[in-house]
């Protein structure tokens, strides 16, 4: 599935950037005119075991689209990072991964996506079973209007689950899962929104994975938080790697380089470059993913 | 000749071609900012606003605070040998006038004049100072030259001419008035200076009454002939008649200041009158006094007793016959001549009511039976046997009900209170007759309390007297507090579960634009509309289609039972008058509900129906409760629907009656709720009291009361809606970071 658009790509691209020395910009340029550009995949991607499968996957607002023919693959266990200027489609596409673009009038799909084999844009798959099957955490924390216990029990109460035994351990476990437990044990039954910002953002991804999600999604987690809180969030990304295969959303290149595995670059609803995050920042294939990785525009 | 431009130089040139743009203050600009009209103009709208609402609430507390303290009992004595007693109960302020002699009695009038003539010397007296009374003469000549024609009209010689005559006569004495005038005057001024020496007034007075029985004499006396020739020549017979009109346009500016006082002297009985108006004029010197053993009765019936005691009696003899003595005895006869008063209605309410209810419960079966089976049937005649069997074990029943009443009445008899009025009548009271008695003029301030804060009690948890203008509103308060909880019920499930379809499950579009438009100007739509609505709908169409099912029988003999006002539909109509109420402020506070907490819980997987459950509907509760209360102070408030569909001046029972489980909607039992019953409501009770009372001055205070209670019912909730937003806002608020 991956090896029909790998490594032929690459080899094109590399070719027309060592033909055309001025053209550094064209593939940005080309997508600004509206002309289909291929995606840059490195090969490190084909040897993972996937979690998720992006084929082929449009998106258009109403009239206007926002994600084009997208195909990359999320590997199981590890952290991918989506990079690229605001407004290229990043949450977009993370909120194709949950259907939550569902909520929007006028969302037109294209393509599909599969979650460890299973179709994600089916008319027929059962939505809400889907999102079961996956975590969110949003860019402003959003703990709901209760107790900090029932915050992270809510995937379960949902579920209908009363056992209070079950509940207490899936707690405990959420908690110390989003390096929360030690702060608030003592006050479980208060309210999730007496919390600090930091302890909000991590009490959503307490309740995220507390119904242990086959992946996370997350939408710029730390963009709301001061740089302590948000080094806690990434010292608990960095623990959660291996345990769950993590999609965030950043828009800050450290932030991305420190935490993920892999990364995507993507640039006005098109994938640019994909691969080891390693390589991406220090030896990128492509000249405009080194334009923006250091900095030099974006 | 250099090639090089001064970029400098090419910039001026530029600038230069366009004029340059300096904002000019105008004269006069600077003064308007600093003045801030609008400033002014918005700050007097608030303020005038404030203004009336505060003014309007001051005066509703004021009047309703201290109605029901004790006032005490003055003694009047009038002039003209009047004795009243009673409480001073308004006051008037007035202008006592030369015209108001007329009708007076001699001891009055005498001491009328000695106020209204110095009175008229100062005013004349002012005139001739300034040296104007002939401006004044002349200011007044339309009007005088209009009296003294009239006057001529109706003299009766005049009245006998024929219409010619009289036409020729009244164009003369125009003509001959129009060229004597400035005569006149000058003639008039010299005789009024002549008689203002007098600082009494009355030489003034008495030139004016000789000038009227001149003029009077003149007009009488003449035959047609003589009377025209008097008067063309302008002689002395024109000159009295119009100096008698002058003196009169000179009384014009005459007035003096009197207070009158109502006085509410009651004894109706006796007297066949509640009120009396006092003018201070009409009191004899000193003839003002609180004397000390004045009392007031407020008894069951028959209004007020002011009076003094005489006799405390038992079995008709006098046990105590000294004012102190007798009211020192009389607490403890009283109390216990209440407690059995009370008893026996009691026994008579609760027992003889389920006795009663019982009977007709059985004359309702027996009519059931004719209605199903036809008069003449077998089972007819059983059910009528069978009735009249129970109806004699009843009687057994009643008579034994009865006597133990009358034997509480008998010994209540037994107990009286002689009075004497002002008056000098007796009147002889029972004990258990009296609600409370007082000797008003003796009270301390404890005392007062005491009687101040019984009022209240007996305001707040007693039946109303005397068609309501006495006793209390318990009913009318009960009334309004079911009707508004039943109201809440029925309007709030509506009026979430329709803002939940329109805020979250349909999709924006013109339909739903339409449905919110139609919604909220249904809160335009006048209350009475409503009313109608609720009488054409629920009463005479739903209520006449469940008498139809499920009391026929009862229908066609006795009458409608839910197919006329009662508390239900009462209630229900009021719920759709206070729907937009509840659908707006729950739609305002959906949508208040952020986004982010909805993607939240469906980003857990839970069903949109879950997330409204479980995230939206408790944040958005704060909100809905605010919603609720205010539907439910709009609608205890509401007066007018209410008067269609069900509120009464006087409801026999109670809505809710925990003596009487009977309660039913048709086939549903609703137990000590009776949804078909009338009901008194308090804003219904205010109408009636002000506007179809009897004696609708002595209602006056209730009036106040009442209002009192209910803006301050109305409050409570408003506060209580305040209170509880903060509280849920607290709980639900988002920490800052
Ligand atoms: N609900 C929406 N309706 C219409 N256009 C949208 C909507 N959400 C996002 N877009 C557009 O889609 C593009 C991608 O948005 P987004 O995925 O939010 O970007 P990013 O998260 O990368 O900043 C943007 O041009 C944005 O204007
Ligand atoms: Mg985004």
């Amino acid at each position: 599935m991956i090896s029909n658009t790998e490594q032929p790509q690459s080899s094109t691209t590399a070719t027309a950037v060592a033909q055309s020395g001025d053209a550094k910009l064209n593939r940005l340029e080309m997508i600004t005119r509206g002309e289909h550009v291929d995606a840059v995949i490195h090969a490190e991607l084909a040897k993972c075991a996937s979690v998720l499968d992006v084929n082929d996957v449009s998106l258009w607002y109403g009239d206007k689209q926002a994600l084009f023919d997208i195909n990359m693959i999320i590997p199981d266990g590890h952290v991918t990072a989506l990079i690229g200027p605001s407004g290229c489609g990043k949450s977009t596409l993370l909120r194709c991964v949950n259907r939550m673009n569902d909520l929007i009038d006028n969302v037109r799909l294209g393509g599909d996506m599969r979650l460890n084999g299973d179709s994600i844009f089916s008319p027929h798959i059962d939505v809400i079973a889907l999102r079961k099957r996956m975590g969110m955490v949003f860019q402003k924390p959003n703990p709901f209007p209760m107790s900090i216990f029932e915050n992270v029990v809510y995937p379960l109460r949902i579920d209908g689950e009363r056992d209070r035994n079950v509940l207490e351990e899936v707690c405990e476990r959420a908690l110390r899962g989003a390096a929360l437990w030690n702060e608030v044990k003592d006050r479980l039954h208060e309210s999730g929104l007496g919390l600090s910002g930091g302890q909000q953002q991590r009490l959503c991804i307490a309740r995220a994975i507390a119904s242990d999600p086959e992946v996370l999604l997350l939408d710029e987690p730390c963009s709301a938080l001061d740089p302590i809180a948000t080094g806690k969030i990434e010292d608990l990304i960095d623990e959660l790697r291996g345990d769950y295969s993590i999609l965030i959303v950043t828009h800050n290149m450290q932030q991305a380089s420190r935490v993920s595995d892999f990364t995507a670059f993507m640039y006005l609803g098109h994938l640019i470059e994909y691969g080891p995050t390693v390589s991406l920042f220090t030896n990128p294939k492509l000249k405009e993913t080194e334009d923006y990785v250091m900095g030099r525009f974006g | 000749m250099s090639q090089v431009v001064d970029p400098s130089a090419t910039v001026e040139a530029e600038s230069a071609k366009l004029p340059r743009v300096r904002r000019r203050v105008r004269p006069g600009a600077s003064v308007i900012a600093q003045g801030e009209p609008m400033l002014w103009l918005t700050g007097g709208g608030l303020v005038i606003c404030f203004l009336m609402i505060v003014t309007l609430l001051l005066y509703v507390l004021w009047q309703g605070v201290t109605t029901f303290w004790p006032q005490p009992i003055v003694q009047v004595e009038t002039i003209d040998g009047r004795v009243l007693l009673g409480e001073a109960f308004a006051y008037d302020a007035y202008e006592l006038k030369f015209s108001n002699l007329a009708g007076q009695s001699e001891a009055a009038r005498e001491k009328l004049q000695k106020m209204l003539h110095p009175a008229f010397h100062a005013v004349v007296q002012r005139e001739l100072d300034a040296g104007t009374l002939s401006d004044r003469v002349n200011s007044n000549r339309p009007m005088i030259l209009k009296a003294v024609i009239t006057q001529v009209r109706l003299a009766p010689t005049v009245q006998q001419a024929a219409p010619e005559t009289r036409a020729a006569i009244v164009s003369q004495i125009e003509a001959t008035l129009d060229s004597k005038w400035d005569a006149f005057v000058t003639r008039f001024a010299g005789e009024v200076s002549a008689n203002a020496g007098n600082e009494s007034g009355d030489a003034l007075v008495a030139a004016w009454n000789a000038a009227a029985a001149e003029s009077e004499a003149t007009l009488g006396e003449l035959d047609v002939d003589a009377f025209r020739k008097q008067f063309t020549d302008g002689g002395a017979a024109v000159y009295s008649v119009w100096a008698s009109e002058a003196w009169s346009s000179l009384t014009l500016p005459v007035a003096v200041p009197m207070r009158r006082r109502e006085f509410r002297t009651e004894n109706f009985e006796l007297t066949s009158e509640h009120f009396n108006w006092v003018s201070d004029f009409e009191i004899r010197p000193d003839g003002e006094s609180f004397p000390e053993w004045a009392m007031l009765l407020e008894r069951v019936e028959g209004g007020r007793f002011y009076g003094f005691p005489m006799e405390l009696r038992i079995d008709g003899e006098a046990v105590e016959t000294e004012s102190a003595a007798i009211w020192a005895a009389f607490p403890r006869l009283h109390s216990e001549c209440r407690e059995r008063w009370l008893e026996g209605k009691e026994i008579d309410e609760i027992e003889g009511g389920a006795f009663n209810r019982r009977r007709e419960h059985e004359r309702l079966a027996l009519i059931e039976t004719g209605y199903h089976y036809g008069k003449e049937s077998e089972e007819y005649r059983t059910a009528q046997a069978a009735l009249d069997e129970s109806e004699r074990a009843n009687a057994a029943e009643y008579a034994e009900i009865r006597s133990r009443i009358d034997e509480l009445a008998q010994l209540n008899s037994r107990y009286s209170l002689l009075m004497r009025t002002i008056g000098d009548q007796q009147q002889e009271i029972p004990l258990a007759e009296i609600v409370r008695a007082c000797p008003a003029n003796r009270l301390q301030t404890g005392e007062k309390c005491g009687i101040y804060l019984s009022r209240w009690r007996e305001f707040l948890f007693d039946n109303p007297r005397e068609a309501n203008s006495e006793g209390g509103v318990y009913p009318a308060i009960f009334g309004t507090v079911v009707m508004t909880l039943l109201m809440s019920i029925a309007v709030v499930p509506f009026g979430v579960l329709a803002a939940l379809y329109l805020r979250e499950y349909a999709r924006a579009g013109f339909v739903v634009s339409a449905v919110r438009i139609a919604i909220n100007n249904l809160a335009g739509v006048p209350s009475i509309v409503f009313g109608v609505f609720g009488v054409g709908f629920f009463c005479y169409m739903v209520g006449a289609s469940i008498d139809e099912l499920f009391y026929p029988a009862k229908t066609a003999n006795v009458g409608p039972t839910f197919g006329t006002g009662g508390l239900f539909w009462a209630s229900l109509t009021l719920a759709l008058l206070t729907l937009p109420v509840v659908i707006v402020a729950t739609e305002e506070a959906l949508s208040a509900v952020p986004r982010s907490m909805r993607e939240g819980s469906l980003a857990c997987g839970a069903t949109k129906w879950q997330t409204i459950r479980r995230i939206v509907l408790p944040r958005a509760l704060p909100g809905i409760m605010t919603g609720t209360i205010l539907a439910m102070a709009r609608g205890a408030g509401e007066v007018a629907p209410l008067m269609l569909v069900g509120a009464v001046k006087l409801a026999p029972h109670l809505v809710f009656d925990l003596h009487d489980w009977s309660g039913s909607f048709g086939p549903l039992p609703t137990g000590a709720l009776h949804p078909e019953r009338s009901f008194m409501h308090l804003g219904f009770h205010i109408f009636d009291l002000g506007f179809h009372s009897q004696n609708s001055e002595a209602a006056k205070p209730m009036v106040y009361t009442t209002t009192l209670l209910l803006i301050g019912i109305i409050a409570v909730m408003n506060v209580a809606a305040i209170w509880l937003r903060a509280q849920l806002r607290k709980k639900f608020q988002f920490s800052q970071f």
